[in-house]
């Protein structure tokens, strides 16, 4: 397990190396000049813009600038938003809360309701499973911005239930801004683990060991729990783990349309103003979220069932 | 006379929807307080404007409001952009201030006299405090004015302020300003950003920080900075210790919040959540908004212009002004006005629309009622195209698919170009290249016209026409070379009288509307809405440059 761990440690790092190079390569490349951003959009007179550029290195050659940037970040400095006039780390870490929460409470939401509704359509053949089956085929093709603006038509405009809109102060006001983000950012993703426990615990349930247990007289709710549930657990943990992970990513399109002040929305408008600094800072961030789940899922994974090594070459 | 740029403002807004066309309501909402005349004489349907609200009769504790994106900078030098001013104006004052009918008149200073032609004297206001409690010197206000100049600084306005060579506090209440040439302008130039004043002790403590999350601001107006949180809230609290008792405000506290998002912001308004908001792009859900209850929409005077700006008078066959005429003369600006604007706009004869008249108004009004309707007229157009022999040679619109007006703007042109005998070919770019137009000369050599949303910055249509009509004026992107406009501007700029200046500004027009350097399309009203709760928000384009917001408070 250690040994384990050590090699994803440096696989992280090599990770990070490389992505960093290519979003910085990539935003580079794409049309648009962060000049733009610092005069505002309109023409300056000479003498400024050229102080401009080089109070922000803009004229020095793409290598230069990455390695720069890179020299700073190993120490540990990100560097400062050009349109914000502020440091990344700073800027991170007053976004990060409410990512890390919105994708916590959509998490929690896919496995609770996600297995819920699968164990119930498992056991319960005939109405209930045909109702759960033709709704998660529903719900499973929605993206996550179809789903917001639903989300936000019904229960923010129309019933008035929770807020359409921002972050929230305190523990309870916070819980209810973010429960129709979270909504929208987990229901395919429970709909798809729905089905999968579905299937992965009917799968189960008819296989010898199961039978002979239930054969033997072992209550039912025992069965289904030690011997079906915990078969299933990892198909269905890799699927949540997994997409979890894809949240990460999609949490932007639902921060935006929230009007949260998370990472995602944050790395957007970085993109569109060229801001480099913000942009490296927080991919950084998300790439490192992004291998934590993995990793994890692949641990639990090894955790649930002694047959799985991890890192195994086989 | 730094027109700026509104079309990129938008770069984050890359997820309007496609406008349907939708039908045209002329209704605004409310009962109106000063009812102006909606200035389209010549025939075009008059409808109601607006230039305020009527005043808030009881105090609200606290107001949320939208702004396309969040704030980035509360320093008068480097905000130029809506989210940065609308903010702005309200903590900070200039030393001359506009009226919501663009009509300028004292602020921090009382006045500005002209000992003689090359010196300006401005004699400051008594009794002025920071919020912090130190009074207002003239210290304060020569440093201000100063870092406005300072091509160092890196702010946006050093063009505006060219024609001063020095400035010095002359007394306790006294700034002179020497002059390399007359500046007549000079007294609307300081009734914006590069007017306002901050606290030289403050800023000099802060320095590069200034105007940040971090730095905070130092200045004199009715509201302070509260919370600022980049990305989430920014907060302005009411001042209570206001130098002037008369005008503190009934609200104690705004809260700005960023929302791009079109839906978003339509469902936090029509919930409440959003008390108000300054609609500066067209809002494709506008019949929804209209029809609810929970909100109010005013219509007022603005003084935006929304225009193709030729990208190159010297190439192209847009380089003839029979083609420029021609296409004026084609494109069907009543539809884009019911489509795009959904009524809230009007055809412009001029590019110095009816909002801009801020002073000697019946001047600029019989100039602007000889200019010739803007009814489209396809047989002369085509004549033009013929005679000039551009028929069937290409034209390149630039544009960009993520901006739902760009969309709508660039087949508006694509179908009158057609109609009228030329091959129309949109150049489409990301929202965030679309910038490059501006900026960069290799970018405006791919097009022959791109589209703006402009506006002067203060009350006078020669603000707007010396930007581009002036050789290497900030927004002289297509090389427009008309001695005689230049001339007339720069003739209006030093003449002291306003009737001089006007009827000079007025000649100025006439001249640059027959050569087309731009294609005025229509002029957008000033949107605003409001929670039907509240009321006494001023409805004009001086919420950029003034505080608009003394008199918001709760109503019923």
């Amino acid at each position: 397990m250690a040994s384990y761990l050590v090699r994803r440690l440096v696989m992280l790092a090599a990770t990070l190396l490389v992505s960093s190079l290519v979003v910085f390569a990539g935003l580079s490349a794409a049309p648009g000049d962060p000049l733009t951003t610092l005069s505002g959009g309109r023409s300056l007179p000479p003498q400024t813009v050229a102080l401009l550029v080089e109070r922000y290195h803009l004229n020095e050659p793409f290598l230069v600038r990455y390695a720069s940037w890179l020299g700073g970040a190993a120490r540990g400095d990100l560097g400062v938003s050009i349109q914000l006039r502020q440091d990344v780390s700073a800027l991170i870490a007053a976004r990060a809360g409410t990512t890390l929460g919105l994708i916590g409470y959509a998490a929690l939401i896919v496995v609770v309701a996600g297995v819920a509704a699968g164990l119930l359509a498992a056991l319960r053949p005939g109405t209930v499973d045909t109702v759960v089956v033709a709704a998660t085929a529903v719900v499973v093709a929605v993206p996550p911005f179809v789903a917001a603006m639903a989300l936000i038509g019904v229960f923010a405009v129309g019933l008035r239930w929770l807020p359409a809109l921002g972050d929230g102060a305190g523990l309870w006001d916070g819980v209810r801004h973010l429960t129709l983000p979270a909504l929208a950012l987990a229901a395919a993703a429970a709909a798809a683990v729905a089905r999968i426990t579905r299937t992965s615990v009917r799968e189960e349930l008819g296989r010898e060991h199961v039978q002979t247990a239930v054969a033997r007289g072992i209550p039912y709710a025992a069965v289904v729990r030690r011997h079906a549930l915990r078969n299933a657990a990892v198909p269905i943990g890799t699927l949540t783990g997994m997409t979890v992970a894809s949240m990460i990513a999609l949490a932007a399109v639902v921060e935006r349309a929230f009007g949260l002040s998370g990472l995602g929305a944050t790395l957007v408008n970085a993109a569109l103003s060229k801001d480099f600094a913000v942009v490296q800072g927080v991919s950084l961030v998300l790439v490192t979220a992004f291998v934590l789940v993995n990793t994890l899922v692949d641990v639990g994974a090894a955790l649930l069932d002694p047959r799985i090594t991890l890192g195994g070459r086989s | 006379m730094q027109g700026m740029r509104k079309t990129v403002l938008a770069a984050t807004a890359a997820t309007l929807a496609m406008t349907t066309a939708g039908c045209y309501r002329d209704t605004t909402g409310g009962a109106p307080a000063n009812t102006a005349d909606s200035g389209a004489p010549g025939g075009a349907a008059r409808r109601e404007l607006v230039t305020t609200t009527p005043p808030g009769t009881g105090r609200a504790d606290r107001v949320t409001w939208a702004l396309y994106r969040g704030t980035t900078s509360i320093d008068p030098i480097t905000a130029g952009d809506y989210p940065e001013i609308t903010v702005t104006s309200l903590m900070c004052e200039s030393l001359f201030r506009q009226g919501p009918d663009g009509s300028p008149g004292p602020g921090l200073a009382t006045s500005l006299e002209y000992p003689d032609p090359r010196t300006a004297v401005l004699k400051l206001r008594e009794g002025v405090r920071f919020w912090d409690g130190s009074p207002m010197t003239a210290e304060d206000v020569a440093f201000s004015i100063e870092r406005n100049r300072d091509p160092k600084g890196g702010g946006y306005w050093v063009p505006v302020l060219s024609r001063v060579t020095s400035v010095k506090a002359t007394g306790p209440l006294e700034v002179t300003l020497k002059l390399s040439r007359p500046d007549h302008w000079l007294r609307d130039v300081l009734s914006y950003m590069p007017g306002m004043v901050v606290s030289k002790a403050y800023v000099t403590a802060k320095g590069k920080d200034y105007g940040t999350a971090r730095g905070g601001a130092m200045c004199t107006g009715s509201y302070k900075l509260g919370e600022w949180r980049t990305g989430d809230v920014l907060s302005v609290v009411r001042n209570d210790a206001y130098w002037n008792r008369s005008a503190v405000p009934l609200t104690g506290r705004i809260d700005f919040k960023g929302i791009p998002d079109e839906a978003t912001l339509t469902a936090a308004l029509l919930t409440g959540e959003v008390d108000g908001a300054y609609l500066e792009l067209p809002l494709s859900t506008m019949d929804q908004v209209r029809a609810s209850d929970a909100v109010k929409v005013y219509q007022g005077p603005s003084y935006l212009i929304d225009a193709l700006i030729v990208a190159d008078l010297r190439r192209g066959p847009l380089a003839d002004a029979r083609v420029r005429r021609a296409l004026s003369l084609a494109i069907d600006r009543e539809a884009y006005v019911a489509t795009l604007y959904k009524g809230t706009a009007q055809p412009a004869r001029a590019l110095g629309t009816p909002g801009t008249w801020g002073y000697e108004r019946g001047t600029f009004e019989a100039a602007w009622s000889a200019l010739p309707d803007p009814k489209a007229d396809l047989e002369t157009a085509r004549r033009l195209v013929q005679e000039a022999g551009a028929s069937g040679k290409t034209v390149t619109f630039g544009m960009s698919n993520e901006l739902n007006k760009l969309v709508t703007e660039a087949n508006l042109f694509k179908t009158a170009a057609e109609r009228i005998g030329l091959k129309p070919r949109l150049k489409a770019v990301s929202a965030d290249a679309y910038g490059g137009f501006f900026l960069d000369p290799k970018a405006r050599a791919d097009v022959d016209g791109f589209f703006t949303t402009n506006y002067p910055n203060w009350a006078d249509p020669g603000a707007l026409y010396a930007s581009f009509a002036l050789p290497g004026g900030p927004q002289d992107y297509g090389g427009y070379r008309s001695a005689e406009a230049a001339d007339l501007l720069e003739r209006a700029r030093g003449a002291a009288g306003p009737k001089e200046r006007a009827e000079l500004t007025v000649r100025a027009q006439r001249t640059v509307t027959g050569d087309l350097p731009w294609i005025p399309v229509v002029a957008p009203d000033t949107v605003l809405v409001l929670n039907a709760r509240l009321s006494g928000a001023t409805v004009s384009s001086q919420h950029l440059f003034a505080p608009w917001a003394d008199r918001l408070g709760a109503v019923g």
